[in-house]
């Protein structure tokens, strides 16, 4: 396995539209690097790049230490698994899986044990007969990361691998890749939308939006300390409640309602005194008890937790409580907030 | 994985192996007879192949075609029943040499004349002849290839089965 180093990527099209603007990042070697972002916003142009299925418009593209930006994608040493699977339907998963040695006329004892050393890793051996045909879509999509695997590649490449998926069934393959990770210890960068995927599988995320890094951390950082406004609405399900407040006297003023800072919170937010911010509050951040009112429209019993939908004032929010609740659409639930984030309001960026 | 060595990995890759020689073999024994029966139906001999074996040979080669097909898809798959079809499909390929070819190779042209000339000349003949053989060929090394591989599967996979049992 190896490192991998972008740096100072940019794609722009024929018809100089910009899909990706100076990225920059370094992959240790084992690493499993999660690119997330809304529909559009140049992750999979990104991994494209990578692959080499996409011209690298400017910036150098480094594999263990080798500028590949202008090597061909099959000599870059890299598996790529896609959405879609892409398998041979008229193969069988055996065929699809030794394929690609194949064709590099490898030796066919090694390849056998090659593939039977990667249906082992993958729980296919009983599938190695079938065709991609007879297979649900996680063992086709194990078929796909199989076919990467017996390659073992310098690095994996994975673009939206379990948006085909049954939502069950995307949870389980979620966690054989983790497994797969941990096993083959190998560099990965893995493309989603989801950012529940995003939160699970990765060592350190890259949070992108319109073609720009928004920010690149542990999943922890992202969720704690989002650098900004597009990253903190971003990641958390259900996302952030934000509010404009004005920084007054140590509170954080809103027509709707007033909040107690604390002393952390007011050190934070001293430069912006008299000002207005962008305050969020997470919804599990949220708590029953308190001096907030909210009119709630909606009570979503989750099991463990019941998200609460209502108004305070002209804003709406959502509180995650830990409870089973039983609010009903009338009723008014006093709330207060734990942890604040504050963002400046016209740089959309964290005040820290 | 359990360690193997290279006679077993040989054995193991059957498994999840098609036979495509034999198979292969079998596609190119019907394309050598193609030529043969195109070769002979094309002739301008007059009315001298104008009779019910003429009927025969033509119906035999459709059910030929037929039949090698059939094999080579159930050698393929390691069926040992159609190794033995194939054999015998070569067999009787050899067999053909003596019927129609020899039979036109003696009789007189009604054409040009009986006394220049037979209704098969003996270029013709040797190129009929050459591909019965070629097809009779590809048939038993098809069919015995078949057989060794089959029953090697066979053999390997009882081994597996006896290990399983007693696991």
């Amino acid at each position: 396995m190896s490192d991998l180093k972008l740096q100072h990527l940019e794609k722009v099209y024929d018809n100089k539209v910009k899909a990706v603007y100076d990225f920059n990042l370094d992959v240790k070697d084992g690493e499993l690097i999660v690119l997330v972002g809304p529909s559009g916003c140049g992750k999979s142009t990104t991994l494209r790049m990578v692959a080499g299925l996409e011209d690298i418009s400017s910036g150098k593209l480094i594999i263990d230490g080798k500028d590949v930006t202008q090597t061909a994608p099959k000599d870059r040493d890299i598996a790529m698994v896609f959405q879609n699977y892409a398998l041979y339907g008229h193969m069988t998963v055996y065929e699809n899986m030794a394929f690609s040695m194949m064709l590099r006329k490898e030796n066919k004892n090694v390849i056998h044990q090659k593939v039977l050393a990667a249906a082992e890793i993958l729980d296919l051996t009983s599938q190695l007969n079938k065709k991609p045909g007879q297979l649900s879509g996680g063992q086709r999509q194990r078929v796909a990361m199989g076919r990467a695997i017996v390659r073992t590649p310098k690095v994996f490449l994975f673009d939206e691998p379990l948006s085909n998926l049954d939502a069950k069934l995307r949870s389980a393959t979620r966690r054989e890749i983790l497994l797969l990770h941990k096993r083959l210890n190998a560099t990965m960068l893995y493309v989603t939308h989801d950012q529940t995927e995003a939160l699970t599988l990765a060592d350190r995320i890259v949070c992108m939006s319109m073609g720009h890094v928004q920010q690149i951390g542990t999943p922890l950082d992202l969720y704690d300390s989002p650098a900004n406004l597009f990253v903190a609405s971003f990641i958390g399900l259900p996302p952030m409640n934000l509010f404009d407040v004005e920084i007054r006297n140590g509170q954080a003023v809103c027509a709707d309602f007033t909040v107690d800072l604390t002393d952390e919170e007011k050190e934070r937010v001293g430069g912006y005194e008299g000002k207005t911010v962008t305050m969020g509050v997470r919804p599990e951040d949220v708590s029953e008890g308190g001096e907030i009112p909210v009119d709630v429209f909606s009570n979503e019993n989750l099991g463990y937790n019941t998200l609460v939908n209502g108004n305070v004032g002209r804003h709406k929010i959502t509180c995650k409580f830990r409870d089973w609740c039983t609010y009903k659409q009338g009723d008014t639930v006093k709330v207060s907030f734990r942890k604040k984030h504050f963002f400046d309001k016209e740089t959309t960026n964290a005040i820290r | 994985m359990a360690e193997m060595n290279e006679a077993t990995i040989k054995k193991d890759r059957l498994r999840f192996t098609k036979n495509k020689l034999s198979a292969n073999l079998i596609i190119f024994s019907i394309v050598a007879n193609a030529l043969y029966f195109v070769d002979i139906y094309r002739s301008n001999v007059g009315n001298y192949y104008y009779k019910l074996l003429i009927g025969i040979s033509v119906v035999y080669n459709l059910v030929f075609m037929l039949a090698a097909f059939l094999a080579s898809e159930g050698v393929k798959n390691y069926k040992l029943g159609y190794c033995f079809v194939a054999i015998v499909l070569g067999a009787l390929q050899i067999g053909r040499i003596f019927w129609l070819p020899t039979e036109a190779l003696n009789a007189p042209n009604p054409v040009v004349g009986a006394d220049t000339a037979t209704v098969m000349t003996g270029e013709q003949f040797t190129f009929v002849t050459a591909c019965l053989v070629i097809s009779a060929v590809l048939l038993i090394i098809a069919g015995i290839t078949g057989i060794i591989k089959t029953t090697t599967l066979n053999s390997y996979r009882a081994e597996l089965e006896k290990k399983e049992n007693r696991s």
